[in-house]
């Protein structure tokens, strides 16, 4: 019997009284999961996983996360919940000014007093697994170099590392790679598919590629208009369905369309 | 040319014309009540001009050795007002932001900031005197008032820019408000904040002379008291100085500009 | 394999510190030298709830002529603006790099402006007071000064960030100096223009207000003599006018900087 991580119970949001951009979600995450959201822009995707570490508040519903109902907590409970969440950005949302190095650290930060973390009295452990981690992602040429000094792919690979150093058991991923050019994508969707495996962390994915989806996803949640509308194996997921969620919006859901293509970034690996 | 153009187009020529006209009263009314002549403020100029030239001029440099203590002074609290304004305005930048501890702080910091901002700095310099009496510190003081106003406001722009955008990922991690603001604010807001502190040091040069009447020492009430006792000699050596200070500080702060934005 | 991971550089670790201390050092250098006299301060502000209590009675007889001292305070600061205006415009145009057809001009413009921008308006207003005399035309010579002052560099600074080329390739066409700057120049530089004529309003009215305070006339002039006058209830209803009519020209000012922007 597969071990439940998170527990989403009939989830609504709205911003204000009459759009509903969360219609009451239901879904079960199991460890080990690598879950990939699709859906079209303004289906609620972002919504949806912020609502995951409270980035967002929901209206209604509840969120139980290892146990803990994440709506009824706050403060240093809530910052407790977060620093076992680890999450990556579409943007990176690195400290630019910041080295490698430092910003990685940055994920330890929810478990460091702050006095310890203003003095930069990390452990010789927790550096070391900051360097290894780095290894692994082939940055370690890099860890004094200021974040903002890095390609595209690189900073979310750095990104991928800070989150990592949280020793998380859930991580949330917000199109990882829709600011990325083709090939930098396939080397981040490589990494996060390779250590997440490795550590058997659950992982829930924002994507609008369905083509990645298919290829990494243990399962495959769609979501239209606030509701989800396929929950299940990618196996299944017909091209009938994609068609059914990504109605009118057609264009999104390719690996490659002319404005990945113009607007990301030229740097690669 | 739709039969829907030839109306609006007349609607915005009229409001067009309404507008300049009500800029003509606005501009031209002020000259007949206050009784001022635009002609005579012209012919003021060469008036001024000549005035200055025959009694101001030459400047008499026999005191120069007594006015460096003075510049010194002036220095000096332009200095440490700049330090005072750079520390406070960052406080009540973040308590002015969208990283407010909470909102009633919030509103609050910001009502009194306005409030700090749109009386001029002459005036709480005059109520500082009045309540607390002429002194070095009081001085200090209102010559930090002359720049919180405006700094407090910049960098609440600024650290709500950086807060929109990186300071996510830091939250989404369990980071504590300290950290987030340490770790995550700091590093990315030093830029304009080295850059608005060198802009209100120039800005502090110059309202030390002025302040210099309440306390904020040095050039200020000597250049007062010397033109209230009509040494104009005098006064046109220290106002010298003074604009050879001022023009220096500009020059050594588009140094340093250059220098840091290479 | 027990080699320490440094978090920085030592280069740079080294760097970060001197620069720290150095600031410190200087902080603790200037404080000293002011010798700053902290016991008179504390005494005074030992007294502060008192003081306080007194300012909360409200002369309500001051009212009428606070609104009226307000409005001429206000008219001064226009009337400055009106004069300088225009001129600012013709200096600019005859002084911007891109389009001077005299480069000593250019020079004599740039450095007078300067020359008059270094000198603090008090002083200015002082001199020319001592020249001209007290009344509105001395306050309307000094403000308008001051404008130019003001307009003059933020003019230039907007006209030099326009695209050389089209003064060159209208002038390739045969147009004489006047068309380029008409049909080139005017259209791109007159919305930012306004902006700065509408920056400029609120400083030139609290100009008007600071220099009220030595004895031309306006809100600035009431103020000092109800301070003279220890009438507390006075300088608390005069503030109180103050700071609401900086206010409203604020907000109204935005407004229109907003619909300038559209």
């Amino acid at each position: 019997m597969k071990k439940t991580v998170l527990s989403i119970k009939d989830l609504k949001k709205s911003y204000n009284k009459e759009q509903m951009v969360l219609k009451g979600l239901n879904a079960e995450i199991y460890e080990g999961e690598f879950i990939v959201v699709i859906g079209p822009s303004g289906a609620g995707k972002s919504t949806f996983i912020r609502c995951m570490n409270r980035m967002i508040d929901f209206s209604n519903g509840q969120v139980i996360f290892d146990g803990i109902s994440i709506s009824e907590v706050k403060g240093k409970q809530l910052r407790e919940v977060r620093s076992k969440i680890g999450m990556i950005f579409q943007h990176y949302n690195l400290i630019g000014r910041t080295n490698v190095i430092k910003n990685v650290l940055h994920g330890r930060l929810g478990e460091t007093s702050f006095l310890k973390s203003a003095l930069g009295l990390y452990s010789y452990e927790e550096r070391k697994e900051a360097y290894n981690l780095l290894k692994r992602m082939g940055l370690e040429e890099h860890i004094y170099k200021k974040a903002k000094d890095l390609s595209g792919g690189q900073m979310q690979r750095v990104g991928i590392c800070r989150a990592m150093m949280q020793r998380p058991k859930l991580l949330l991923a917000d199109e990882p790679i829709a600011s990325l050019d083709p090939k930098s994508a396939k080397i981040v969707m490589e990494q996060i598919h390779q250590i997440t495996k490795q550590h058997q962390l659950t992982c829930i994915m924002n994507l609008h590629q369905v083509d990645y989806a298919k290829k990494y996803a243990t399962r495959i949640i769609g979501i239209k208009a606030g509701e989800i509308v396929y929950d299940g194996q990618p196996e299944h997921l017909t091209e009938a369905m994609i068609n059914f969620i990504y109605e009118g919006k057609e264009q999104e859901k390719t690996l490659l369309n002319e404005k990945e293509l113009a607007g990301g970034l030229t740097y690669g690996f | 040319m739709d039969s829907k153009g030839v109306p609006i187009n007349q609607g915005k020529k009229l409001k067009l014309s309404l507008t300049i006209i009500f800029m003509c009263v606005v501009a031209s009314l002020p000259f007949f009540y206050l009784d001022v002549n635009i002609v005579e403020v012209m012919t003021s100029l060469p008036k001024l001009i000549r005035f200055f030239i025959h009694n101001f001029l030459p400047p008499n440099f026999s005191n120069l050795r007594a006015y460096m203590e003075p510049v010194i002074e002036t220095l000096l609290f332009a200095i440490v007002g700049t330090y005072i304004s750079a520390v406070l305005s960052f406080i009540l930048g973040i308590l002015m932001s969208q990283l407010s501890p909470n909102l009633v702080i919030r509103v609050f910091i910001q009502s009194f900031v306005t409030f700090l901002r749109n009386i001029p700095v002459l005036i709480w310099a005059s109520l500082l005197v009045f309540v607390f009496g002429i002194g070095n510190i009081v001085g200090l003081i209102a010559l930090s008032l002359a720049t919180v106003g405006i700094l407090s406001r910049m960098y609440a722009e600024s650290i709500d820019e950086i807060a929109s955008s990186k300071l996510e990922a830091l939250t989404a991690s369990g980071a504590s408000y300290l950290q987030i603001i340490l770790h995550g604010l700091l590093p990315e807001f030093i830029p304009a904040w080295i850059n608005w502190t060198l802009f209100s040091f120039e800005i502090n040069i110059r309202a030390s002379a002025i302040l210099g009447t309440v306390g904020a020492g040095g050039l200020g009430i000597l250049i007062q008291t010397n033109l209230n006792l009509r040494n104009f000699h005098e006064a046109t050596t220290l106002i010298i100085i003074l604009v050879v200070m001022v023009l220096m500080t500009e020059m050594a702060i588009s140094n340093i500009r250059s220098r840091i934005y290479h | 394999m027990e080699t320490k991971i440094q978090l920085t550089k030592t280069k740079e670790r080294i760097y970060n510190l001197s620069l720290a201390m150095s600031l410190i050092l200087l902080f603790i250098i200037s404080t000293t030298l002011l010798n700053l006299d902290m016991n008179h301060f504390w005494s005074r502000l030992y007294n502060f709830p008192e003081v306080i209590k007194l300012f909360w009675d409200l002369n309500f007889d001051s009212f009428g002529p606070g609104i009226e001292q307000l409005a001429i305070s206000v008219m001064l600061g226009i009337c400055g603006l009106v004069i300088g205006g225009p001129v600012a415009f013709v200096l600019a145009f005859l002084a911007a790099d891109n389009l001077a057809f005299s480069t000593t001009l250019s020079f004599i413009i740039k450095s007078g402006v300067s020359l008059i921008r270094a000198v603090p308006n008090l002083v200015l207003m002082l001199i020319i007071v001592a020249c001209l005399g007290m009344g509105y035309t001395a306050a309307v010579v000094s403000l308008t000064l001051s404008s130019v002052g003001f307009l003059t560099k933020t003019f230039i600074s907007t006209i030099e960030e326009q695209d050389k080329s089209i003064a060159d390739t209208l002038s390739a066409t045969g147009a004489n100096w006047l068309q380029v700057v008409v049909h080139g120049f005017l259209p791109n530089v007159i919305p930012s223009f306004l902006v700065w004529i509408t920056i400029r309003m609120e400083s030139s009215v609290a100009e008007s207000i600071s220099l009220g305070v030595i004895g031309v006339g306006g809100i600035g002039m009431l103020l000092t003599r109800a301070i003279r006058q220890y009438d507390y209830a006075t300088v608390s209803m005069l503030i109180i006018i103050i700071f609401t009519g900086m206010l409203i020209l604020e907000l109204s000012l935005n407004y229109i900087k907003k619909r300038i922007k559209s």
